[in-house]
């Protein structure tokens, strides 16, 4: 009986009918027995088969250039190819880190927001999951137009106060 | 620029938040609360903290001229909000010189009131 090592040697040109009958005997009689070898054998037989249907596909399109063929075969074999990681180099416990790390980051960045704006309550209240002072409530006018309520008696008289020259402007008109 | 930071993740979650939470979270507040957008209202928490830290007889300055502003008519409001307006647009520098013209024109004004 032929070895694991002498059949697998063999198995393509068997599949494709390239081996004399008593050779193949031989073959089939040892993938009845090998468990291994007749796995290896029908991924193998699975292969050429879609290799062979690629090519007839291809084949059957008239006024195909050879580049163009070469082209569209490697097209489809890398359509039924293993999609490429987006980082093939990175070990898988790092996705475990790397999730825990954009967790962190992300906290990190609402911490900060918090911190920035004057606290949780300068989120929540604008948003209206927190009730304002009274005084807002109350008086939400004052405080909306603030800047303007301010400078309120500038504002009142700002044609007459932008007109107003000033000690040096004056001294300037008159030299 | 963390006000606008502040200001556009508010915006930002208020996007998020569910309609209901944005408009009934609160229905007893005062209507003009309510109304303001989530940026206004932040804003406006800004300003009351701002009044806040401000010295008393400061805070007092600022609510005699809020009573003044409220017995303003709405011509005249409108007059004041384009002086605002004006004012706002001008430089730094020019805004300070305007600080001290009204100073000087205080001063002159005073003794005749």
């Amino acid at each position: 009986m032929l070895g694991c090592q002498n059949v697998r040697q063999d198995l393509t040109a068997w599949i494709e009918g390239e081996l004399p009958e008593q050779r193949c005997d031989h073959i089939r009689e040892h993938l009845a027995a090998c468990a291994g070898c007749s796995a290896e054998a029908a991924s193998l037989r699975m292969a050429i088969a879609w290799q062979q249907r690629a090519l007839r596909a291809a084949m059957s399109l008239d006024g195909m250039a050879t580049v163009a063929l070469g082209a569209q075969l490697q097209r489809a074999l890398a359509a039924t190819a293993k999609p490429t990681p987006l980082w093939p180099w990175r070990p898988a416990w790092s996705s475990i880190w790397g999730r825990l790390a954009l967790t962190g980051a992300a906290l990190s960045f609402a911490v900060v927001v918090l911190l920035l704006a004057g606290g949780p309550g300068m989120v929540l209240m604008p948003l209206g999951l927190e009730s304002p002072p009274a005084a807002v409530v109350q008086h939400t006018e004052l405080f909306k137009d603030y800047p303007l309520i301010e400078r309120l008696d500038v504002l009142e008289h700002f044609e007459t106060v932008e007109s107003m020259p000033l000690d040096d402007e004056s001294a300037a008109q008159q030299g | 620029m963390p006000g606008r930071t502040a200001r556009l993740t508010l915006l930002a979650l208020a996007a998020c938040l569910p309609f209901p939470s944005r408009v009934t979270a609160f229905p007893l507040l005062a209507q003009n609360w309510r109304e303001l957008s989530p940026g206004e209202r932040y804003d406006t928490l800004k300003n009351y903290q701002q009044h806040e830290r401000l010295p008393e007889d400061s805070r007092r300055d600022v609510e005699k001229r809020y009573q003044r502003w409220q017995q303003m008519s709405p011509d005249e409001r409108d007059h004041i909000r384009q002086n605002y307006q004006r004012f706002q647009q001008l430089p730094p520098q020019e805004r300070a010189r305007i600080q001290q013209k009204y100073e000087k024109w205080r001063r002159q004004a005073e003794p005749s009131h």
